[in-house]
């Protein structure tokens, strides 16, 4: 009887142990970046490259890397010479997570060349609670939109309309990407966006 | 004890006992035999690959690739705190799981030898123990006529060179034998404590839990099912400590309990469809097609256990084959070879067509004494 009695004593204090566990896997000790890069896996960036630059130079997209002021990306696919695709087999909406939060009137100019199923399609770009949208033209093109930020705000989303594997298009790409837009630069400056013009005229 | 003690202990001893245990220590030399001829393969033909192919000659640090590498760093410098390998810096020692690397620990701590050294010494020493488990097995479920197809199958495994390369396959193979041992013997504790250092081996070692549980079946209706409840819930509740373990080390360790999960990224491993994965493996040409395979050969294994009425072999071979395919088709030979009951089908197989046993045996000395080469040469396909 005693070595029963031990027996679910065990039992009761492994079930314990094992209910632990569970808290702890679904409550990670980890930062930002691990959880995006192993956890979610929403980017391809794992401790990138950094190059030292303003907020007024903007994301260049070309260059290996991410800038100063950029902590990280979610849903875009690695470097190429040129920039570098979306990827919605990462995350269907990009997200850039900025260092330093904007606040007030905000201008973001954004070059980019749709894949051709997004081209004609609309773009959503959300600043925090704000929302913008623009509909894609061939080739590429710059894009300016206009926030105003009612509270501080450090993450820009992307979401592109379609998002798919180039095989579509091209039977013999065996890319297995879901690309939709092709990022050239990306420059979010404080200020509206026609006051920032003027002030450069 | 005295002489006079111990001579009447031996004539104490009932006649069935002292089979036993002369079945025992016949066992023991068999294995160690075996174990020995194992090693002189691999050797020979390790000579073989530096004579003919310039191969460097087998040294500890030549044994001791690709994963065992992994293994090393454990051993030497203890888990990652953070990613520091690959190109990306994205990988770490994460996935490779402690119970291996911490019985090299132990052997590195006793004699003092390389951590390189000392895990291609505890493959060897546990290659010696899967052999003399395995054996016993055998014995009692298929007879001691079986015994001999057993020891072959095992000891010139086409993936033999894994015994002797510091990987956790034979220390693996060792706990699967010994738990199902141990379940089959209704001592479910210690199939429970065996099954936890299984979990803590392998990721898929917890899925002991599914043969253990279809064994419930056999006694659920016996008259004394009272007296096996407490000792065989226990059992379950073991199994999954080793993983537990771990998990609760890699939080403290990390910050994340799923590390060995999430760090496959590093490997470009997600998890898919395995027959989706299984069917792309067959429609392409080379290694893939061979690997795919492999999988498929132990899929149909499986069937040939469930029409044994080996259920427990049967599903613990299926989970263990699904799993790894779920992430891709790499090592899947190896995977497969190294499983018990995999090789358990096998002896059944050969005891009935004792001609395909033989031919089985001059193939997979064939493919051994490749798998071998292209080791020493550095070949990836055999990781």
């Amino acid at each position: 009887m005693k070595n029963i009695n031990f027996n679910y004593l065990l039992i009761f204090f492994l079930s314990l142990f094992y209910l632990w566990i569970v808290f702890l896997i679904v409550n990670p000790n980890v930062s930002e970046e691990y959880r995006a890069y192993y956890i979610e896996r929403i980017t391809s960036d794992w401790r990138p490259l950094r190059y030292t630059a303003v907020v007024s130079e903007g994301f260049d997209f070309s260059k290996p890397g991410l800038p100063s002021f950029i902590r990280y990306t979610a849903g875009i696919s690695y470097h190429e010479s040129w920039g570098r695709w979306t990827d919605a087999s990462l995350k269907k909406t990009v997200r850039i997570i900025y260092e330093e939060p904007f606040f007030g009137d905000v201008c973001v100019n954004i070059m980019l060349s749709p894949a051709l199923p997004q081209i004609g399609r609309l773009v959503v770009i959300r600043f925090g609670s704000n929302e913008q949208q623009f509909v894609t033209q061939a080739g590429a093109q710059w894009y300016q939109l206009d926030f105003r930020l009612d509270d501080p705000t450090s993450t820009l989303e992307i979401e592109p309309s379609v998002s798919a594997t180039p095989a579509l298009w091209d039977p013999t790409n065996k890319d297995l990407r879901e690309i939709s837009l092709g990022l050239y630069r990306l420059i979010a400056l404080p200020g509206a966006c026609k006051e920032l013009e003027s002030s450069n005229l | 004890m005295s002489k006079c003690s111990v001579l009447r202990l031996r004539n104490n001893l009932s006649d069935s006992s002292k089979r036993v245990i002369s079945r025992n220590w016949r066992n023991i030399f068999f294995a160690l035999f075996l174990a020995i001829a194992s090693s002189s393969f691999v050797d020979m033909f390790s000579r073989v690959a530096a004579l003919e192919y310039d191969a460097p000659s087998f040294s500890a640090a030549i044994l001791c690739q690709w994963d065992c590498g992994w293994y090393s760093s454990i051993v030497a410098d203890g888990y990652h705190r953070n990613p520091v390998a690959h190109a990306k810096g994205d990988a770490a020692n994460w996935a490779f799981f402690p119970a291996f690397p911490l019985f090299a620990r132990a052997v590195v701590f006793t004699t003092g030898v390389s951590a390189q050294f000392a895990l291609v010494l505890t493959s060897k020493l546990f290659l010696f123990l899967s052999l003399w488990a395995f054996l016993a097995l055998v014995e009692k479920e298929l007879g001691a006529d079986a015994k001999m197809a057993a020891g072959l199958v095992v000891a010139f495994n086409p993936y033999i060179i894994y015994a002797h390369a510091g990987y956790t396959e034979t220390l693996y193979f060792f706990l699967t034998t010994l738990s199902f041992l141990f379940l089959h013997a209704r001592r479910f504790i210690l199939a429970g404590m065996v099954g936890a250092l299984l979990s803590a081996t392998r990721l898929v070692g917890i899925f002991f839990l599914v043969p253990y549980l279809l064994y419930s079946s056999r006694f659920l209706r016996e008259k004394n099912l009272q007296s096996y409840v407490p000792a065989f819930l226990l059992g379950i509740f073991l199994v999954p400590l080793g993983l537990g373990l771990y998990m609760a080390y890699l939080h403290s360790h990390v910050g994340d309990a799923l590390a060995f999960k999430n760090v496959q990224v590093a490997w470009g491993r997600s998890v898919e469809n395995p027959f989706d994965t299984l069917i792309a493996g067959l429609s392409v040409s080379g290694w893939e097609r061979f690997f795919a395979l492999s999988a498929l050969a132990s899929l149909a294994m499986s069937i040939w256990l469930v029409v044994q009425r080996r259920l427990d072999y049967a599903f613990f071979l299926v989970i263990v084959t699904l799993i790894p395919l779920s992430t891709g088709l790499w090592s899947m030979p190896r995977y497969i070879f190294w499983q018990m009951p995999f090789l358990f089908g096998m002896v059944i197989i050969f005891m009935k067509i004792r001609l395909l046993g033989g031919l089985y045996l001059v193939l997979s000395g064939g493919v051994g004494a490749v798998v071998v080469v292209s080791w020493a040469l550095g070949k990836n396909f055999v990781i």
